[in-house]
């Protein structure tokens, strides 16, 4: 089974990489990359899922047990969020980015699948899957909306300074990276809203037992949960906002360095 | 005579010291009602536009040409203080580089936006300049009249004008970037000039575009208005105006900047979304210093031709058509030019053939009959005419390259000859 999971791993890393360098050549080119390479990025992303919930149904419950299943899991959420994002807004000129970092976090997955040997697996409930999945989504939103926090101070940045290289003609518009950020901000703030509520069930907010990702997913949520009440705009709330997402963008790196350091608490 | 020509252009000037050289019309008619009376010159034409200021004259010859201009430069300098740069002497052309280089402005190869169109207009009106202050001279005429033809045969017959590039495609292309979609948006054009109209033409295009003209006088901006579905606007509620759009482009002829940081700074409070200012003045219309406000992005003529500047591969490919146009229409100017100066020879040597034969035949005119001394008279004539017409074309193809001595001593040969022999019969 373990060589069958480094394969999948191994596998996944190699089609993000292939997908990021499509990405990248179309960048290069200047063109738009078609809507080919999309169905390519959805294929991909079915893969990705049907390995985890394969290997979800293995260990019966949210593979986040181990390092390479939660960066694994991580990586596919922040592709699909982009992916869905790029569905609704109808803009895809920042699924580069997103497919950077997922590829990033899945070559982290696949060096951990090699090294890692896990026999017994760690069992858990059902409303501990369910605080890691939505955890999950939290910190795929958060750092979606970080992603294009960052690419909306760059666009900004590159407009008002009349410099017009490929980040100017790559990106879609601030309108439209600040209605993205508004999306993410807004799931990643249920998620982390239904975390923090099963987390109260799991009694890890009481207790504090969980060292600094707790307390920093707790100040997420309450950042992005404002964030995410305040009205969208062109202007300075979304210079604010954009900020903010970065601020979050840094949590969510921190929580990521963590996890890889000490494990996932789940 | 012989042309030369002062260019002062985006090329060599940032827009800062342009809009220092910049003429209104009336500024311009001054200047050459000025250098006319002062340098006794009948041939000139100014052409000031926001990227260019050029100046071209026509006089006996390049040196006295090249005094003038750099006189021209130095007073310009002094009176519109700017700092002359180091390389100043390759800012006054010579003839041949004169009668190209306002082939090329008028053609678009000069132009900042390469293969703009408003610069063909531009060349247009400035001979109504010369006309108004009386130096329209035959030469510069014919000069201005090969650069409107020579502008045309580039557009028609080359890509060099092909697309939508414009500074107003331009400003809409970084309304874009900010807004994103452009339906829907509050545009406010300040000005109802040959920019401004264009401008409107773009913003015409776009689905459910709310559009206000602001301009001091009414009358030209009336007209814009109900040609572009725009409303009209006044002049004196600027700061409304600029409160409630979200692209402002101006364009004006005024001389001073009519939007300042002040008016922007008190527009934008309570504002939500970011505003675009689009200066296409020159000098410019809103104060630069307004950059450096939280919300404003501000864009000058400089920067979008920047931007621009990537979109032009298949105007760049056109350029060898477009310069060998130039070169053919050049070449057919100078010929034409060395015609002028030829002509008094030609007419000259022709002259004294024919009153030769003339002269030759009337002595024998009382043993000819009048009808043989007619036909006799047509047929001399054409004998002149064939023997002269292979020197004529040799001549006249090679008129350019010669001097201006040997033309006059061709000239007054022919007189002489001709004045000697009448002479010798009345002796």
């Amino acid at each position: 089974m373990e060589i069958v999971t480094n394969c999948v791993a191994i596998i996944l890393t190699v089609l993000y990489g292939v997908l990021l360098s499509g990405e990248f050549r179309a960048l290069r080119e200047r063109q738009d990359a078609s809507l080919l390479a999309t169905r390519w990025i959805g294929v991909t992303v079915a893969i990705h899922l049907v390995a985890l919930i394969v290997r979800g149904i293995e260990v019966g419950a949210c593979p986040v047990a181990s390092r390479w299943e939660t960066l694994s899991l991580l990586a596919l959420l922040i592709v699909t969020m982009h992916l869905v994002l790029a569905g609704i807004s109808r803009d895809r000129s920042t699924l580069i980015f997103g497919i950077a970092v997922t590829f990033l976090l899945q070559l982290g997955s696949a060096s951990f699948s090699l090294g890692e040997s896990i026999t017994d697996p760690q069992r858990i409930d059902s409303i501990s899957s369910l605080h890691a999945f939505t955890a999950w989504i939290g910190v795929a939103g958060v750092s979606t909306a970080g992603i294009h926090g960052v690419l909306w101070l760059l666009l900004k940045r590159s407009i008002k300074s009349g410099q017009f290289g490929v980040l100017f003609h790559r990106l879609s518009s601030l309108e439209s990276l600040s209605r993205l950020i508004r999306l993410a901000t807004v799931i990643a703030t249920v998620s982390l809203v239904i975390t923090m509520v099963s987390a109260v069930f799991l009694g890890e907010v009481l207790t504090w037992s969980t060292g600094p990702v707790t307390s920093i997913s707790l100040a997420l949520a309450i950042l992005f949960g404002v964030l995410a009440l305040v009205p969208r705009s062109t202007g300075t709330v979304t210079a604010w906002r954009a900020w903010f997402s970065v601020t979050g963008l840094g949590g969510v790196v921190f929580i990521i360095v963590w996890i890889i350091r000490f494990g996932p608490h789940a | 005579m012989k042309l030369s020509s002062l260019t002062l252009s985006h090329s060599v000037f940032p827009i800062e010291i342009r809009e220092k050289m910049a003429f209104s019309d009336d500024q311009a008619i001054r200047f050459l009602i000025e250098m006319s009376s002062r340098s006794e010159i009948d041939n000139a034409l100014i052409i000031s536009t926001c990227n260019r200021t050029e100046l071209f004259i026509a006089v006996e010859n390049e040196r006295r040409g090249e005094s003038i201009l750099s006189d021209t430069l130095q007073h310009w300098s002094m009176e519109r203080n700017f700092t002359i740069p180091d390389n100043s002497t390759q800012l006054i052309l010579g003839h041949t580089d004169s009668i190209d280089r306002l082939l090329r402005v008028a053609s678009g190869l000069e132009s900042q936006l390469l293969g703009e169109s408003e610069v063909l207009g531009q060349v247009r009106c400035s001979i109504d300049l010369s006309k108004q202050a009386g130096v329209d001279g035959r030469i510069i005429r014919k000069l201005w009249e090969k650069a409107l033809r020579c502008g045309k045969r580039v557009r028609t017959e080359t890509a060099l004008g092909d697309g939508a590039l414009s500074v107003a495609y331009g400003a809409l292309q970084v309304a874009r970037k900010i807004h994103g979609d452009l339906c829907g948006l509050n545009y406010c054009v300040v000005g109802a000039g040959e920019v401004a109209e264009l401008v409107l033409k773009h913003l015409q295009a776009i689905k459910g575009a709310k559009i206000t003209i602001l301009n001091r006088s009414h009358e030209h901006a009336e007209f814009l208005a109900e040609v572009y579905g725009a409303t009209l606007g006044d002049m004196d509620a600027i700061g409304k105006h600029i409160c409630e759009a979200d692209v402002v482009i101006s364009s004006t002829g005024s001389q001073q900047p009519i939007i300042d940081t002040e008016l922007i700074r008190s527009s934008l409070a309570g504002r939500a979304r970011a505003l675009l200012l689009v200066d296409l003045g020159v000098p410019r219309d809103i104060d630069p210093e307004a950059r450096g406000l939280q919300q404003v992005f501000l864009y000058n003529i400089d920067d979008l031709a920047r931007m621009i500047e990537g979109h032009l591969d298949s105007r760049k490919a056109a350029i060898p058509d477009a310069e060998e146009i130039v070169q053919h229409e050049c070449t057919q100017f100078e010929i034409w030019l060395g015609n002028q100066q030829l002509g008094p020879a030609i007419r000259s040597l022709r002259k004294a053939l024919e009153d030769a034969s003339q002269k030759e035949l009337d002595l024998l005119r009382d043993e000819l009959d009048v009808e043989v001394h007619d036909h006799l008279s047509k047929l001399m004539r054409k004998v002149v005419k064939k023997v002269l017409h292979r020197p004529t074309e040799e001549l006249r193809t090679s008129g350019n390259q010669l001097s201006d001595a040997l033309l006059t001593r061709l000239e007054s040969l022919f007189q002489g000859d001709d004045t000697e022999g009448q002479k010798k019969e009345v002796e």
